[in-house]
């Protein structure tokens, strides 16, 4: 406990000194322009081409429309392409471990999201509003949000990253429950031409892509992409639990892991349509849901498919309109090796297989308007119909089945949103969002926000906000004969509450500040169980639980590439009854990113420290504390359009475990070492 | 090619490595103050810039890139940008301190209507005027100003140059018919970058 402890003060005085450091350096550098003129470039300097290029800091998902990050109505965090491709993000997941409050737990199959201490072991990314250019990415079986290597799209194509916190239900419905995550991709002009990657790391992973882009003129635009990687994993995997079954406890060749992602988008003139395929298989090491250990039979396969028409026009710069139709398509495919060998009989093994497909379409019609200069208005109707929702799960041969299970719904939502300039330091926002379910019936959420800019750099909002999140087909209605998992057809939704504060100042042109308070309240969380009659797992309304806490951030963007970010996260969820600490939930998260320009633009240093607190686990151990190094050295060779760069993830090899779920027998699965990335880009 | 797989030890990392890592950290910070940076300060950085700081740089541009009649701007030794209705630009006008556009001194000035405005080269109509536009542009067009705006519609009801707030980028649009209409001349660097051009 001491060490931990003496380990931790240790990180977090590099990490204040770093910063501390950095800040007097950086005021020697503002200084020193003013004794030789005109050496700083500033905007003012640039030329009209750089300006172009500029990007101003703003946000869209907050509100569904485009606004600036200081008059948003939640507390929002912006990851760049610029930092994708400087701290050398692989995936989502690598990319939102980097952003302030947010943890993330991987079981060597999915990567689970947490945010402000929440994230239920078993719950598969349920609690979190995925979209890709606005599009909604959670299926409509698991209603999961996909952040791996299952995500569709190569996290190399995205644009921006926007991470909302807090309740979103106001706008978007069900799933915007802790926060909303909107993946923009980038324009076909933002390519212009073709792109080839290729990337080669530890685990024998390999990646590669191909892409072009072009705006052609007339309002056209085009891009294509397609992706491919294949990983080995880890080749053996050790796990104590397993040490007395003959297999030594040690999982071989069991981590596979292999995706591909494909990318069409037309654009033209207030058109535009979207087209995704993509598919990941990954094998399973962990021999979770009672499987057989050390097989690579094992695996399961998420397939995410859509279509995406929409068309957004101005009549004037008071109004827009924007329409959207959209088809998407999920299918889930596990494969689950069972030894079912009665006994004194030959050894029998049967392949379990686990199937989903999840078909849903619908539309959404939204305007915004301004009236009288102070009010803007958004109201939109959105619909769903959830086409198929088939859960299926049989023993391949001998052929028995357990499940087969189709439903249809459907959903209907409007919502209405206020932007109110009271003055011309104060907004207003209020947002309420009425959502119709066949299932369970209907839900109202508002949303408020009172914005107050006392001063130019200075930003305090107030924040409160309802959301629901409607139980999936999969919580309703998954049973697997009653061999680890049983239904519930009585879930009701969740409902959460969130009270809010943020205080953000802007400082010395460089820096940014922010300072922020919440508590949420949630009741009935829908959470696995084991039902003690039977020892099935189940997903009931069994919890009511709280979170509070605050976050500190300190950011700053200095000329010539130099930037850095350093966060503070304290939060406590708790059992709202019984008063005791949640599962996978660390107190503490810090977290220190600095990129250094080491030559002029050619080369870049990106680097990474992360630090999250002990976690309990599911049967009340503790993970230990967990600090994570990672370091990317990009740079643009000689040879025009070829950019190079190299990438080591967890540097000090630190040895560190996240909770496992009550599928796992493991009650902590320990998570990778160092491992590295090479990586070339050219452009033509 | 596996350059290193993840092995079995469950060993707490030595405290030697931990202390490696933080000077590590510190050495960067400190190489990156003595100055290591510096020399890249040409680069061109997105920093986090808000909308009217980049349509403030803009303007700037355009004194640079547009040419007025020989008989020479509105106020000899200045040349001045006029600010119309509700100033949305907070204080990125203060970066227009002490700059020099064509070797003149640059001069904001704020006018609340269009019939107050006097004596200016570059006119910014702001949001708030958008009811009145084409009252203002009937007014403005006549004399010899530079109309600038962040409107749509703004240069096919007469306006010259629109700027535009696109995909988080700041773009703008010329109409050269009524710039030069006014007498006024916009370089075709200038017309080369518009997003479109109203002949």
């Amino acid at each position: 406990m001491q060490q931990r402890l003496a380990g931790m003060l240790r990180f977090l005085w590099t990490l204040a000194a770093s910063f501390l450091i950095l800040i007097p350096v950086s005021l020697c550098r503002a200084e020193t322009p003013a004794a030789d003129q005109d050496v700083k470039p500033d905007l003012m300097e640039m030329s009209v081409e750089e300006l172009m290029r500029v990007e101003v800091a703003t946000v869209f998902g907050a509100s569904k429309f485009e606004q600036q990050v200081t008059e948003a109505p939640a507390s929002v965090s912006i990851v760049s392409a610029d930092d994708i491709r400087k701290y050398g993000y692989r995936t989502l997941a690598d990319a939102l471990r980097s952003v302030r409050g947010i943890y993330v737990t991987y079981d060597r199959n999915y990567n689970y999201l947490g945010v402000r201490g929440f994230d239920r072991p078993g719950d598969l990314n349920t609690r979190v509003l995925l979209l890709v250019d606005g599009h909604r990415i959670n299926d409509n079986i698991f209603e999961s949000a996909p952040i791996g290597t299952e995500f569709p799209v190569d996290v190399e194509l995205i644009d921006r990253i926007e991470v909302i916190r807090g309740p979103s239900s106001s706008l978007y419905g069900t799933n915007a429950f802790f926060g909303v995550v909107n993946v923009i991709t980038k324009r076909p002009g933002a390519l212009d031409g073709v792109q080839l990657a290729t990337a080669a790391g530890s685990f024998e992973t390999w990646n590669g892509r191909a892409s072009f882009g072009k705006e052609l003129g007339n309002g056209l635009g085009i891009l294509l992409s397609g992706s491919v990687m294949q990983s080995e994993g880890a080749d053996r995997l050790y796990y104590s639990e397993f040490d007395n079954d003959g297999s030594g406890g040690t999982a071989r060749h069991a981590d596979g892991d292999q995706n591909y992602q494909l990318l069409a988008k037309l654009s033209y003139r207030d058109f535009s349509l979207t087209g995704v395929l993509a598919s990941r298989e990954k094998r399973i090491p962990t021999a979770s849901f009672d499987t057989v250990f050390d097989t690579t039979q094992t695996r399961t396969t998420d397939g995410h498919g859509f279509l995406d028409l929409k068309y957004a026009h101005s009549f004037d710069s008071d109004t827009e309109l924007t329409a959207r139709a959209f088809y998407d398509s999920y299918r889930y495919d596990g494969s689950y090796l069972y030894d079912r060998t009665e006994p004194d009989a030959p050894p029998s093994f049967v392949l379990n297989k686990d199937q989903a497909w999840g078909n849903w379409w619908g539309g959404e019609l939204q305007v915004t308007r301004t009236f009288f200069d102070r009010h803007k208005v958004t109201a939109g109707v959105e619909h769903r119909s959830n086409s198929r929702q088939h859960q299926r799960n049989y023993d391949a041969d001998p052929f028995f089945e357990y499940l087969d299970d189709k439903r249809s719904s459907a959903n209907w939502a409007l919502y209405l949103q206020d932007e109110i300039r009271i003055s011309d330091s104060l907004i207003l926002s209020a947002g309420l969002r009425h959502d119709r379910y066949q299932s369970f019936g209907g839900t109202t959420n508002p949303r408020l926000a009172l914005i107050y800019r006392p001063l130019e750099g200075t930003v305090f909002k107030l924040l409160y906000g309802q959301a629901f999140r409607a139980p999936g087909a999969f919580e309703y209605y998954y049973s697997d004969g009653g061999q680890t998992t049983k239904a519930n057809p009585a879930l009701k939704p969740e409902q959460i509450r969130t009270y809010e504060m943020v205080y953000e100042q802007y400082f010395l042109k460089q820096y940014r500040s922010s300072l922020s308070g919440f508590y949420y309240r949630i009741n009935d969380l829908i959470s696995q169980r084991i039902d003690d009659g039977d020892g099935l797992i189940q997903f009931a309304n069994v919890e009511d639980v709280e979170a509070r806490g605050g976050e500190l951030e300190l950011e700053g963007t200095w000329d010539g590439g130099l930037k850095g970010r350093l966060s503070y996260t304290y939060q406590r969820a708790t059992d709202a009854d019984t008063g005791a600490v949640l599962s996978n939930s660390p107190r503490h998260l810090a977290k220190f990113n600095l990129v250094l320009p080491l030559l002029r633009d050619r080369l870049f240093l990106g680097f990474e420290e992360q630090y999250q607190s002990s976690r309990i686990s599911l049967a009340g151990n503790r993970t230990g504390a967990a600090y994570l190094s990672n370091a990317t050295l990009s740079c643009r060779t000689a040879l025009p359009g070829l950019e190079l760069s190299l990438s080591g993830y967890n540097l000090f090899d630190y040895r560190y475990r996240d909770p496992g779920a009550a599928e796992h027998v493991q009650d902590m699965i320990r998570q990778d070492g160092r491992s590295f990335r090479a990586k070339l880009d050219y452009r033509f | 090619m596996t350059l290193t797989s993840a092995t079995d030890k469950l060993l707490p990392r030595p405290a030697c490595l931990q202390r490696l890592a933080g000077a590590l950290m510190l050495l960067f910070a400190l190489w990156g103050g003595t100055g290591c940076w510096s020399v890249s300060a040409a680069a061109a950085s997105p920093p986090a810039s808000s909308e009217y700081q980049v349509k403030a740089a803009f303007l700037y541009n355009f004194m640079k890139f547009v040419e007025w009649p020989s008989d020479g701007l509105a106020t000899p030794g200045t040349i001045c940008l006029g600010i119309l209705g509700r100033d949305p630009f907070d204080d990125a006008l203060d970066e227009f301190k002490g700059k020099l556009a064509k070797g003149r001194k640059v001069v904001v000035l704020h006018f609340r209507s269009v019939e107050e405005v006097k004596g200016c080269d570059i006119l910014f109509i702001c949001p708030s005027e958008k009811g009145r536009l084409s009252q203002i542009l009937k007014l403005a067009n006549n004399s010899r100003m530079l109309t600038v705006a962040d409107q749509e519609g703004f240069c096919e009801a007469g306006g010259m140059i629109n700027l535009l707030f696109i995909k988080n980028r700041v773009g703008f649009e010329v109409n050269v018919a009524a710039a030069s209409r006014a007498k006024l001349r916009v370089s075709s660097q200038l017309l080369k970058l518009a997003r479109n051009v109203f002949e």
